[in-house]
């Protein structure tokens, strides 16, 4: 299996659980501090493991696999747009043009729009994968 | 996983220059061995380069390795 396949089985992993452990937490915590379970994305981190080198001239990643980052990317950035302009029209429609948003709206907005671009691009390049 | 309208003989070509593993040509050419796969299977349309590459390994012209499709 590709490094960038595992990466991105990792990282859609690491990003589905930490949505469900934000519904989860909703109920018990509230919406502002269950946004504590976004901090289960630092484990993202560890995704770099997967790039070590057995040996030293191995090829990491190659033209196929840089089609398929940049296919997965444009994918990704389309969806993210569709997002952010999705939730600042809901911000508006919600506060008002002349309303004051709360900072944990914002911050709610923040990290959903993250894992949004995360879900997404990790599932975009499994399918790109699939299909090559 | 749908097949290109590139056919190729790299598989053939390996078997012939020694029975030369996948792995080895992906390292002469500087690609993953999984892109060798999807190389033989016709699942990927190489670039210009690595075609050219893989050719050069065999030490044949570019179009004994790579065959368009008559329907393509």
């Amino acid at each position: 299996m590709e490094r960038h396949r595992k990466l991105a089985v990792f990282n859609l992993g690491v990003g589905l659980r930490t949505g469900f452990l934000f519904l989860c937490l909703i109920p018990m915590l509230g919406p502002r501090r269950a946004q504590g379970a976004f901090g289960t994305l630092g484990l993202l981190a560890f995704g770099q493991l997967f790039y070590r080198r057995k040996q030293p001239d191995e090829v990491l990643d190659d033209e196929r696999d840089c089609e398929v980052m940049r296919r997965a990317g444009k994918v990704s950035f389309a969806i993210f747009w569709i997002y952010f302009v999705g939730a600042l029209t809901t911000v508006s429609l919600f506060y008002g043009g002349r309303g004051f948003v709360p900072v944990g709206v914002v911050e709610l907005f923040g990290w959903l729009g993250w894992l949004v671009l995360l879900l997404v691009y990790s599932t975009a390049i499994l399918i790109q994968y699939r299909r090559t | 996983m749908s097949r290109t309208a590139l056919t190729n003989q790299i598989r053939r070509l390996r078997f012939e220059n020694g029975e030369m593993t996948q792995e080895e040509l992906a390292q002469r050419v500087r690609v993953t061995r999984q892109t060798i796969i999807a190389l033989e299977s016709s699942r990927y349309v190489p670039s210009l380069l690595l075609a050219l590459r893989i050719a050069r390994v065999f030490d044949v012209p570019v179009e004994e390795v790579f065959h368009l499709d008559k329907n393509a």
